[in-house]
C-alpha cells in the first residue's frame, strides 16, 4: 500500500522530537506532531471535554475568574446607582477607564477573525492548530468590549437612544457622530464573529455529540450541531459557508478597529486628532490579539495535552506576527511624534512632549517598553521556543497595549488648548475594579468554552494530517465520521496533493 | 406608582410637587410656619403673604393616579381672587437694599409668584447702575444672600439657655420672659441695658435707640470685624470732624492706592469699579492709570497699570516720601532703590495731573496715615474734584474696636446685666486677647438676635431667630448716604425678627411688625410719595451732606517700625467677608479671584519666600503670633509681597452649620487689639501636605507644563495665543496691531454651513478683557439664574465644578518676577458656529438653533461627555453625580441611589431649597451635560412676549445674567443682525479677536477685545 | 447484531419535524408583534388621550362656552399676555354665581372656597414634561385657535384630553403651521370655524396666514431651543 509518506512524516517527526520548526526542503513539515493519526487527533482534543474533572488548575482559575466577574457586577451596580461620579472622570478628562477598556477589548478581538479569516484566505495551514481558540477569545473579548460603552455613559437606561429607533419624538441619532459609527461596526464584528465561530463549529459538535456517553449532552450537542452527519451534501455546504464568512469578515478585521479609532481621529484634541490612527489602531490590536493568543494558548496547550496540535511551529509563526505587528506599532509612534514636531502645530507638539516627558511620562515609557522593546527578544529562535519567555511576552503585549490606550484617551485629555482647564487625571478603586472584573468575565467565559466545547478545530487539522492526503491512507480499523470529499485533491489545482514531491 | 412618571425627569418648581405629602412632612419639617393647608389659604392679599406663593395659580401634585396614566394627577389651585396686576406666571421686581458693615447695596429683586429667585443691582439707584435705568451690578456677595434666605440651617426657634440647658420656644415666650427685666430695668435703671450691634446707618434703628435711651439708660456699642474706622478717625483729625471719603474714578487720570482697594473691598466697590472703566480704553476719554503699592494682592492692585508689592510697614514711608515730595512738611522717609524707582514718575504723573488725581490709604493702616493722605488729596488738589468729603453718620460714635473693648472691660467688671447683641458674632470676630465670649458669661442675661445659631448665641443665654433683609422691612444708606427702604419679598420663613423689631420691642413701640416701625419713620413721606420711594428704592436727594473745613496738613506719622522677618497682613475674604456668609455654599464654592482657592483659606506666600521655607502649594505652615499660632496649608501666590504673608479671615468657623463649620482655619485666633491688621509672626514648614481645592493650575505642578502656559498667554504686555493685549501707547501707535495678530484664520471648510444662524437674530457675545477685574459678580449671577448646583470640596478636588462661566487668570512675567502682571479670562461657552460639541453627539442633544445658539437639550442629552472632549474651551459641565441632592461636605462616595432613575435622587432636596429653583431653566439630573447657553429663557421669554405684543425688539433689551451682574459692563450681549447693536460694534472693534479661532476655525459668536493697560514703563523697571 | 443506543449518532428524531411550524408561526408572529408594541405605545392609553377627571365642581364647558357663548378668556384671562394659562379665580364664578344658582349644591364647593378663602382644587387635564416650555401668547396671538390642541371644549360637558400632546404631535404643526392657523379677523376662541374647503384655497390661505403672522420659518420652528431650556 502506498502509504509511504505517512511513515515518513512520522520519521522526521520522531527525528526532531516534536520540534516541527526546521524546514527540511524535501519534506513538508507536519502541523501535527507525535504521530497521531485521525482517530488519535479526535482522542486529544475530545478528551478535555470528555474527561470526567478538568485539571486542578481549571477549578483555580475558574475560582479567581468567578470572584473577579463578581467584583465585576458589584461595581456596574454601584455605578449605575450612583452616576459616572463614582469613576475619577473630570472636567477636561470626560472619557477614561471606561473608553479605554472598550478600546483595549476591541482590539484584543481582532486577532480572533485575522486568524479565522484572512489566513484562511491566504491558505495559511497552520492556523487550524489555533483558530478556534483565538475565534473564541474573540467572542468573549468583544462581550467584554461591548460592557463599557453601555455603562459609561451618564444616564445607561437611556442608551437606547444611540439606536435608529422609532420613536413618538420623531427623532433619530445623529449619524455624523463617530460614536453612532461605533454602535454599527462593533455590531456587525460581533455578529459576524459570533457566526463565523459557531459554523466552523458545528463538525466537531457533532463529533462531541457522537462520542458522548449520557442522554443530556447528547441531545445538547446535538441540538447545536444542527443534526450534522458527515454527509458530503453537508461538507459541501459547510465549506462554501465557511468560505463566505471568511470573506465577509476579512474587511471587518480592517474596518473595526479602523472605525474604533475614528473616535479620536475624527475629534479636534491633539494628540487625538491623527491621520495615522486607523492602520496604527489594527495593527495595534493584532499585535495585542496575537499576545492575548500567545497569553492563552500556552497555559492551554500545557494543561490540556495540547502539545501535539498546537506545536512549536504554531507558536513560531505567532511570535514572527508578534514581532512583526509590534514593530508596526513601533513605526506608528515614531510617526506620531515626527508628525507632532512637523506640524509646527504648538498644540499637538506639546502634547506629544508632554506625552514623553510630562507627568504620565512614566505610563508612556511602560508603552513603549512592551509594544516595541519587550517584543525584540522573539527574533531569537531560543526565546520563541521558551514557552515561558513567549509567555512573558504575551503578557507584555496586553499591559502594553492597555496603556497604549490609557496614553492616548485620558492623557490626552488632560492638557488640551486653555491651559486654565487642565486637570490631572486618577482612577478611583472603582475604576481599577471594573477592569479587573471585566477580565474576570473575559476569563470566565474561556475558562467554559474550554471544558465544554471543542478547543481545537478537530475537522481542520485532520485535513493537515498525511492520512488526509495519502490515498486510501485511512486503515479499516478506523471509524471514518470526518470524511471530506475534497480531502484527495488540492481544491484548486485539481492535482492530487503532495504532487509537487 | 412613581414609575408611572416616565417623563418626570427634570423638576422644574414648586409646580407639581409641593402638594405631595412627603414634601410636606420635609417642608414643615422645614420651617414652623409652613402649614400644607395655609400654604393655599389666601386670607390676606398682601403679595408677600408666603402662603401666596403656592396660591399661585400653578400645579400642585396629588399622589392618587388615575388608571394607568403615565403622569401623576396634578391639582391647580388659583387665587379665589388675584391681586390687582399680577399675573400668575410673569414674575415681578422689587427693590430694597443690603446692608454690610452699615454700608447699603441697592439692589433688585426677581419674585416668581412669591418666590424671590434672583438678586440683581437696582438700575435706578446711582450705587449700582451700569446702564442707565436699564441695568444694575451687585456683588457676589449681595447676589449670594438669596441662597441665604433659604438657607434650612438657619436657625428656626428662639432658644433658651439661662438654665444651662437647650429649651427650644418662640418670640411669645421670650417676649413674656423679657417683660419682667423690662420691668426691673425701669423700675431701677442700674446700671441699664447694653445693646451691641453691628455698624449701621438705618434711620429707624437711630429712631429706635434714641426711643430706647428715653426709656431707661441704655449703653449703645458697635462692633465690626473689618471697620473703616482708622479712616474715619484720621480724617476727623485732620478735618476736625469725621467725614466719608467719596472717590470719583472716573475723574481720576491719576490714581495712587496704597493698600486700597476701591474696586474690590470698599463698601462702594461697584460704583468705583463702574467709574474706574470709563477711564479705560474708550474713544472719549485718555486711559486713566493706576499705581498700586500694597502688602497684598488686591483686586484693584491686579488690574492696576504699575504695581508694587512692599511689606506693610513700608506704605507709611512711602506715603511720607509722597508727601513730602508733593510739598507737604513731611519727614522724608528714607526708601529703597526700588521704592525710589517706583515714586518717581508716580511724583511726576501726580504733579502733571494736578486737580485729575487722587491718593487712597487702605482701612488697616492707622488713623495717621489717612489724615496725611487727606493732606496729599488737599495739596494735589484732589478735594472737590476727584474726591469729595461727605459727613458721617452718628458722628460721636468710637471706633468700634475701642468700643467692643470697652464692653468687654465692662462685661468682665459685671457691670452689664442685660446685653441684647443685634446680629454679628463677636464670639467668633472679636480680638482673642479681649475673650469677649468668655466675658459675656458676666451677663446675667444675654440675647443674640442672628439668623444663624451660632458662636456667640451660644455663649448667650438667649438666641432669638433673625429675619432676613428679603423678608422684613428696615432701610439702609448707601455710601453716599442716600436713603433706601429694604422691603422684604416674602413672610419670614422660620419666624425672625429683624434687629428693629428686637429694638422696638425694648423700647416699648407700639408697632410691632417691621413695616409699621419702618413707616413710622418716614412718617413726613405721604403715601403716594412713599410707594414712589419704595418703586424706585431710594429716597431722592437723602445723601449726606457735604462737609467743606480746612484740612490741617501738619500730620505726621508714627515711626513705623523696620520690620524684620514674616509680617502677616489679616485680608478680608473675597467671598466670606468676616466669615459671616460661611454658610453659604455658593460662596464657599466660589473661587477666590486671585488664588482660585475653594472652601477653604491659606497663607499667601510670594514664590521668594516659598523658595526660602522650602514649601510649595499645599504644604503646611505654622504661623505663630506671639502665644497663639495656627497651621495652614501655603499657597504660592505670584505678586505676593516678600517677606509678607496673607491670611484670609472668615474661616474655621465651629458653628457655622453643615456647609460653613470647619472649612480652612481660623485666623482670628492670631488677632488682637494690638494688631488687628498687621503683625509679625513665626513661620516654619511642619512637612505635613494638604490637598488645596482649586478651580485652576490644581496638580500643575512640572516645568513643562508651567513653560506651555507662559508659552501660550504670553509675556508682560505682550499678546499671545489666548490672550491679546498691548499697552496704551502701543496701542495709540498703531490701532490696527491686534488685526494684525489674527494669523489669518483658514476660513476654508468641507461643505458651506447649511445656513447662516442669523434668523430672525443672530446673538453674539464680546467680553473686553481690559474691563474685566475678576470679581466673580457673574459666576454668581450665573448660578442663580440657571440654578447651578455646587459639588463641594472633593468634587472640585476632581475638577467637577459646576460653574457655566469660570474667570481664568493668569499671571504673565517669568516665575522671578515680584510684580506678575495678572490678566482676566472670562470663559463661557464661545458658542461657536462651527461647533465641535454638536458633530459628536451620538443622539444629537447639542445642536445649533436659527439665532446661533449651541443650544444643550437636557432631556435628550445620555451623557456620553463626547462633546466634553471635543471642546476646545471646556466649557461644558457634566453632572457626574446628583449635585443637587448630594451633599457637599460628604466624603467622596455618595450613597446609591435605589428610587427609578428618572424620578431622580433631586426628589431627596429639601422643599425650601427647590423653592429657590429658577423655574424658567431645567433642574439638570444627574448624568446629563449642561453649559451656558445666553440664559436662553431671558431670549425667549422677552421675544415671545415682544412679538405677542407686535413690537420691535431693542438692542439691550435682553441681558444675560453674566452681563447684568457685572459692574464694570465688560460683557454685552446682543443681536448681530443690527449693525448698531453694542454688541455688533464691539466685534467690529479694532481690538476683537476670537479665542483659539485662528486654530480650529470654530468661528465663535463670542469675541474678546484686546486688554490695553497703561503701565508706566520706568515705574515697571 | 443491534447497535447499542449510544452508538447511533444522535441527530434530530422524527418529530422534531413538527416543531418547524412552531418556529415559522413564531417568526410570523414577531411580525405581528412588533407593530403591536408599536402601536400599543402610541395607544391613547399611553398618550393620555381621553383623560377626563372628575372635577370637584361639575362645570360644564359645554354650557358655559357653548350654551351660553362665554368667551374663553373671560376666566382663562392670561392666555395672551403669558405663558401661563391661568384658571380663573372663585371670584370669577361668584361674579355671577352670587345671583344665579345661589342654592345649587353643585357649587357649594365654590360658595365654601369663597367664603373660607381656600381654593378649588381643579385636576389638571393638559399636562406637559418639565422641561418642555409651552407659551399659551406665544401661540394665541398668532392665529393658532383653542380647538387645535384643546378640541371642542364646548362641546364637552367634563374636559378630556383629545389631542396626545406627544413630542412628535407637536412637530407636526411646527413642520407645517399654515393649514393650523386662522384669519386675524376670526377669533381664536371660535370653535365653529373652519378652513375654506377647496384644498388650494386652504393653501394659498396657509401661505397668507403665514406671512400675516410673521411666523418663524420651519428651521426655527423645529430648533430644539424653541420648546426645551
Amino acid at each position: 500500500m502506498a502509504s509511504v509518506p505517512t511513515t515518513e512524516f512520522i520519521r522526521i517527526a520522531e527525528q526532531t522530537e516534536g520540534d516541527n520548526t526546521t524546514d527540511d526542503p524535501r519534506f513538508r513539515a507536519p502541523l501535527v506532531t507525535g504521530g497521531k493519526n485521525f482517530a488519535a487527533v479526535t482522542e486529544t482534543v475530545a478528551n478535555i471535554a470528555e474527561r470526567p474533572a478538568p485539571p486542578q488548575a481549571w477549578y483555580v482559575a475558574m475560582g479567581v475568574s468567578l470572584a473577579l466577574l463578581g467584583l465585576l457586577g458589584a461595581m456596574v451596580g454601584y455605578l449605575i446607582l450612583t452616576g459616572v461620579g463614582v469613576w475619577g472622570n473630570n472636567q477636561p478628562v470626560g472619557w477614561a477607564f471606561g473608553i479605554v477598556n472598550f478600546v483595549f477589548w476591541v482590539g484584543i478581538g481582532h486577532a480572533g477573525t485575522l486568524i479565522s479569516a484572512i489566513l484562511y484566505l491566504f491558505r495559511q495551514n497552520w492556523r487550524t492548530g489555533i483558530n478556534r481558540l483565538a475565534e473564541a477569545m474573540t467572542i468573549f473579548a468583544v462581550i467584554c468590549a461591548a460592557l463599557f460603552p453601555g455603562i459609561h455613559v451618564g444616564r445607561p437606561w437611556l442608551a437606547y437612544w444611540l439606536f435608529p429607533i422609532p420613536d413618538q419624538m420623531n427623532l433619530w441619532p445623529q449619524f455624523r457622530s463617530p460614536l453612532m459609527w461605533d454602535v454599527f461596526a462593533v455590531g456587525t464584528y460581533a455578529t459576524v464573529s459570533l457566526l463565523f465561530w459557531y459554523v466552523g463549529m458545528v463538525p466537531d459538535i457533532a463529533t462531541f455529540r457522537d462520542r458522548s456517553k449520557s442522554k443530556i449532552k447528547q441531545v445538547v450537542y446535538g441540538i447545536f450541531a444542527l443534526g450534522w452527519n458527515g454527509s458530503s451534501r453537508h461538507w459541501h455546504r459547510y465549506e462554501r459557508a465557511y468560505l463566505l464568512l471568511a470573506a465577509i469578515a476579512t474587511p471587518l478585521v480592517l474596518s473595526v478597529h479602523s472605525t474604533v479609532s475614528f473616535d479620536m481621529a475624527v475629534s479636534q484634541i491633539p494628540g487625538w486628532h491623527t491621520t495615522v490612527f486607523p492602520p496604527y489602531f489594527v495593527a495595534g490590536a493584532i499585535y495585542g490579539g496575537f499576545a492575548m493568543v500567545i497569553f492563552l494558548v500556552v497555559p492551554a496547550r500545557e494543561l490540556f495535552g495540547l502539545k501535539d496540535i498546537i506545536t512549536k511551529r504554531h507558536m513560531d509563526n505567532m511570535a514572527k506576527i508578534t514581532m512583526a505587528t509590534s514593530m508596526m506599532v513601533g513605526y506608528s509612534y515614531m510617526t506620531e511624534f515626527f508628525i507632532a514636531g512637523y506640524s509646527g502645530d504648538r498644540n499637538e507638539a506639546f502634547t506629544f512632549h508632554n506625552r514623553a516627558l510630562g507627568p504620565y511620562c512614566w505610563s508612556w515609557c511602560v508603552m513603549f517598553f512592551c509594544n516595541v522593546v519587550a517584543p525584540q527578544v522573539l527574533w531569537s529562535k531560543k526565546c520563541r521556543m521558551n514557552m515561558w519567555i513567549m509567555w512573558v511576552v504575551g503578557i507584555c503585549g496586553n499591559v502594553g497595549m492597555w496603556f497604549e490606550r490609557f496614553e492616548i484617551i485620558p492623557e490626552s485629555l488632560t492638557r488640551d488648548f486653555l491651559p486654565s482647564s487642565w486637570h490631572a487625571y486618577w482612577p478611583t478603586w472603582v475604576d481599577l475594579c471594573t477592569l479587573a472584573g471585566s477580565f474576570g468575565l473575559f476569563m470566565t467565559l474561556f475558562l467554559l468554552f474550554c471544558r465544554y466545547l471543542p478547543t481545537v478545530a478537530m475537522a481542520e487539522v485532520k485535513t493537515m494530517l498525511p492520512e488526509a492526503h495519502a490515498h486510501g491512507a485511512h486503515s479499516a480499523d478506523e471509524k471514518r465520521t470526518d470524511y471530506r470529499p475534497d480531502e484527495h485533491h488540492d481544491p484548486d489545482t485539481d492535482a492530487p496533493r503532495f504532487a509537487n514531491r | 406608582m412613581k414609575h408611572h412618571s416616565a417623563q418626570r425627569e427634570y423638576w422644574r418648581s414648586l409646580e407639581h410637587l409641593a402638594n405631595t405629602p412627603e414634601i410636606q412632612q420635609s417642608a414643615s419639617a422645614e420651617f414652623a410656619s409652613y402649614e400644607p393647608d395655609g400654604m393655599l389659604s389666601m386670607s390676606s392679599l398682601t403679595r408677600r403673604r408666603f402662603m401666596k406663593l403656592m396660591g399661585a395659580s400653578m400645579a400642585l401634585a396629588g399622589l392618587s393616579l388615575n388608571g394607568c396614566r403615565r403622569w401623576p394627577e396634578a391639582k391647580l389651585a388659583p387665587y379665589t381672587s388675584t391681586p390687582p396686576n399680577r399675573i400668575p406666571g410673569i414674575p415681578e421686581q422689587y427693590a430694597t437694599m443690603m446692608e454690610l458693615g452699615g454700608v447699603g447695596s441697592p439692589l433688585l429683586v426677581t419674585s416668581y409668584d412669591g418666590r424671590p429667585i434672583k438678586i440683581e443691582g437696582n438700575p435706578t439707584h446711582p450705587f449700582s447702575e451700569t446702564v442707565k435705568g436699564r441695568s444694575g451690578a451687585a456683588d457676589a456677595i449681595a447676589q449670594a444672600s438669596i441662597l441665604e434666605m433659604y438657607d434650612p440651617d438657619r436657625s428656626k426657634a428662639v432658644i433658651n439657655r439661662s438654665g444651662g440647658n437647650e429649651i427650644a420656644t418662640d418670640w411669645d415666650h421670650f417676649t413674656s420672659a423679657m417683660s419682667s427685666t423690662i420691668d426691673s430695668l425701669t423700675a431701677s435703671p442700674g446700671s441699664g441695658l447694653a445693646i451691641l450691634c453691628e455698624a449701621t446707618a438705618s434711620l429707624t434703628t437711630t429712631r429706635l435707640k434714641a426711643a430706647l435711651a428715653k426709656r431707661f439708660p441704655t449703653a449703645f456699642y458697635e462692633y465690626e470685624a473689618l471697620s473703616r474706622d482708622n479712616e474715619r478717625v484720621g480724617i476727623k483729625s485732620a478735618l476736625g470732624q469725621p467725614a466719608r471719603q467719596v472717590l470719583h474714578l472716573d475723574k481720576a487720570a491719576v490714581v495712587v492706592l496704597l493698600d486700597a482697594d476701591p474696586l474690590g473691598a470698599h463698601p462702594a466697590h461697584v460704583r468705583y469699579a463702574g467709574d474706574w472703566v470709563k477711564h479705560r480704553p474708550n474713544k472719549e476719554k485718555e486711559t486713566s492709570r493706576v499705581y498700586a503699592i500694597e502688602s497684598a494682592m488686591t483686586i484693584s492692585g491686579s488690574v492696576a497699570d504699575c504695581r508694587m508689592g512692599v511689606r506693610p510697614s513700608r506704605v507709611g514711608a512711602i506715603l511720607s516720601a509722597i508727601a513730602a515730595q508733593v510739598g507737604l512738611a513731611a519727614a522724608a522717609a528714607s526708601l529703597t532703590a526700588e521704592e525710589e524707582a517706583f515714586i518717581k514718575p508716580l511724583i511726576a504723573d501726580l504733579s502733571a495731573n494736578s486737580g485729575k488725581s487722587l491718593v487712597a490709604v487702605g482701612p488697616h493702616h492707622p488713623a495717621e496715615m489717612h489724615a496725611m493722605a487727606l493732606a496729599i488729596n488737599d495739596k494735589i488738589g484732589a478735594i472737590g474734584s476727584t474726591l469729595t468729603l461727605l459727613e458721617e453718620p452718628n458722628a460721636d460714635r468710637p471706633h468700634h474696636f475701642d468700643s467692643l473693648a470697652d464692653l468687654t472691660k465692662k462685661l468682665k467688671a459685671k457691670q452689664i446685666d442685660t446685653l441684647v447683641i443685634l446680629g454679628g458674632n463677636p464670639a467668633y470676630d472679636a480680638p482673642t486677647d479681649l475673650d469677649f465670649a468668655g466675658a459675656l458669661k458676666n451677663a446675667k442675661t444675654s440675647i443674640h438676635l442672628s439668623l444663624y445659631d451660632n458662636e456667640t448665641s451660644h455663649a448667650c443665654t438667649w438666641h432669638v431667630p433673625r429675619a432676613h433683609y428679603l423678608e422684613a422691612w428696615g432701610d439702609a444708606r448707601a455710601w453716599d448716604g442716600t436713603v433706601s427702604i429694604c422691603q422684604p419679598l416674602i413672610e419670614p420663613l422660620y419666624n425672625g425678627k429683624s434687629s428693629d423689631q428686637m429694638l422696638a420691642f425694648f423700647a416699648g413701640e407700639p408697632e410691632t411688625e417691621s413695616d409699621a416701625i419702618v413707616r413710622k419713620t418716614f412718617a413726613d413721606i405721604d403715601d403716594l410719595a412713599w410707594r414712589r420711594v419704595l418703586n424706585d428704592g431710594l429716597v431722592k436727594d437723602s445723601g449726606f451732606k457735604k462737609v467743606s473745613a480746612t484740612i490741617n496738613s501738619s500730620a505726621a506719622l508714627p515711626a513705623a517700625g523696620g520690620q524684620s522677618g514674616y509680617e502677616v497682613r489679616f485680608l478680608q475674604d473675597s467671598k466670606l467677608y468676616d466669615g459671616r456668609f460661611a454658610t453659604s455654599g455658593w460662596l464657599q464654592e466660589l473661587p477666590d479671584p486671585l488664588s482660585k482657592i475653594v472652601w477653604d483659606n491659606a497663607v499667601l506666600v510670594s514664590p521668594r519666600d516659598a523658595a526660602g521655607l522650602g514649601v510649595g502649594v499645599g504644604d503646611m505652615l505654622k504661623v505663630t503670633v506671639g502665644g497663639a499660632s495656627v497651621e495652614m496649608p501655603a499657597f504660592v501666590l505670584p505678586g505676593q509681597p516678600v517677606g509678607v504673608i496673607g491670611l484670609a479671615l472668615g474661616y474655621g468657623r465651629t458653628m457655622g452649620e453643615h456647609i460653613g463649620s470647619d472649612v480652612g482655619v481660623n485666623t482670628y485666633a492670631l488677632r488682637t487689639t494690638g494688631a488687628m491688621y498687621f503683625t509679625s509672626a513665626q513661620v516654619t514648614a511642619t512637612g505635613a501636605y494638604y490637598d488645596l481645592a482649586t478651580t485652576q493650575d490644581h496638580h500643575l505642578f512640572d516645568q513643562l507644563g508651567i513653560q506651555e502656559r507662559q508659552a501660550r498667554v504670553g509675556e508682560k504686555h505682550k499678546s499671545a495665543e489666548i490672550i491679546r493685549e498691548a499697552t496704551a501707547a502701543e496701542y495709540k501707535r498703531d490701532p490696527q496691531l491686534f488685526q494684525r495678530n489674527e494669523e489669518g484664520g483658514i476660513s476654508l471648510q468641507l461643505y458651506e454651513p447649511p445656513r447662516r444662524f442669523n434668523d430672525p437674530h443672530a446673538w453674539g457675545m464680546a467680553i473686553d478683557l481690559s474691563r474685566c477685574i475678576g470679581c466673580h459678580a457673574c459666576v454668581i449671577a450665573c448660578q442663580a439664574e440657571n440654578n447651578v448646583p455646587i459639588v463641594g470640596r472633593d468634587n472640585v478636588l476632581k475638577s467637577r465644578q459646576m460653574h457655566w462661566i469660570r474667570i481664568d487668570r493668569y499671571f504673565k512675567g517669568d516665575a522671578e518676577d515680584p510684580n506678575p502682571e495678572v490678566v482676566f479670562q472670562p470663559v463661557a461657552c464661545q458658542q461657536c458656529e462651527n461647533a465641535p460639541c454638536e458633530e459628536v453627539c451620538p443622539v444629537g442633544a447639542t445642536t445649533h438653533d436659527t439665532e446661533g445658539l449651541n443650544v444643550m437639550v437636557y432631556n435628550r442629552c445620555v451623557g456620553t461627555r463626547y462633546c466634553s472632549n471635543n471642546c476646545p474651551y471646556k466649557v461644558r459641565r457634566f453632572n457626574y453625580l446628583d449635585w443637587h441632592s448630594q451633599d457637599p461636605r460628604h466624603d467622596k462616595y455618595p450613597k446609591p441611589w435605589l428610587g427609578l432613575p428618572d424620578t431622580q435622587q433631586i426628589e431627596t432636596v429639601p422643599m425650601v431649597e427647590r423653592m429657590m429653583y429658577n423655574p424658567e431653566v431645567t433642574v439638570r439630573m444627574r448624568g446629563v451635560m449642561e453649559k451656558c447657553t445666553f440664559c436662553i429663557q431671558r431670549i425667549h421669554n422677552t421675544t415671545i412676549a415682544k412679538r405677542a405684543r407686535g413690537e420691535e425688539l431693542k438692542d439691550g433689551e435682553i441681558m444675560t445674567a453674566c452681563q447684568q451682574s457685572c459692574p464694570t459692563q465688560a460683557i454685552v450681549f446682543g443681536d448681530l443682525n443690527d449693525a448698531n447693536s453694542k454688541v455688533s460694534k464691539w466685534h467690529q472693534d479694532k481690538r476683537a479677536y476670537s479665542l483659539l479661532d485662528a486654530d480650529l476655525n470654530t468661528k465663535p459668536r463670542n469675541r474678546y477685545l484686546a486688554k490695553i493697560s497703561n503701565p508706566n514703563d520706568e515705574a515697571n523697571g | 447484531m443491534t447497535q447499542e443506543w449510544y452508538e447511533q449518532p444522535f441527530v434530530f428524531p422524527k418529530w422534531a419535524n413538527f416543531l418547524l411550524p412552531g418556529i415559522v408561526l413564531a417568526v410570523v408572529g414577531g411580525l405581528f408583534y412588533v407593530p403591536t408594541v408599536v402601536g400599543l405605545g402610541a395607544s391613547p392609553k399611553t398618550t393620555a388621550v381621553g383623560y377626563e377627571p372628575v372635577q370637584p365642581v361639575p362645570y360644564s364647558h359645554a354650557l358655559h362656552a357653548g350654551k351660553l357663548g362665554i368667551d374663553c378668556r373671560y376666566c382663562h384671562t392670561t392666555v395672551e399676555k403669558a405663558n401661563f394659562a391661568s384658571l380663573p379665580p372663585t371670584e370669577t364664578c361668584m361674579n355671577c354665581h352670587t345671583n344665579i344658582r345661589t342654592e345649587s349644591q353643585a357649587l357649594a364647593p365654590v360658595r365654601e372656597s369663597w367664603a373660607t378663602g381656600k381654593p378649588v382644587e381643579w385636576i389638571q387635564v393638559h399636562n406637559l414634561p418639565q422641561y418642555v416650555y409651552f407659551s399659551h401668547q406665544a401661540h394665541v396671538n398668532h392665529g393658532v385657535g383653542c380647538i387645535e390642541c384643546h378640541g371642542r371644549i364646548d362641546q364637552m360637558e367634563r374636559v378630556y384630553q383629545v389631542k396626545p400632546l406627544s413630542m412628535g404631535w407637536c412637530l407636526g404643526c411646527h413642520r407645517d403651521p399654515g393649514p393650523h392657523l386662522r384669519p386675524k379677523t376670526v377669533a381664536v376662541t371660535d370653535m365653529n370655524w373652519t378652513p375654506p374647503a377647496d384644498p388650494t384655497d386652504a393653501e394659498n390661505l396657509a401661505e397668507q396666514l403665514l406671512k400675516d403672522y410673521s411666523i418663524h420659518d420651519k428651521a426655527y420652528m423645529q430648533s430644539c431651543s424653541t420648546c426645551h431650556r
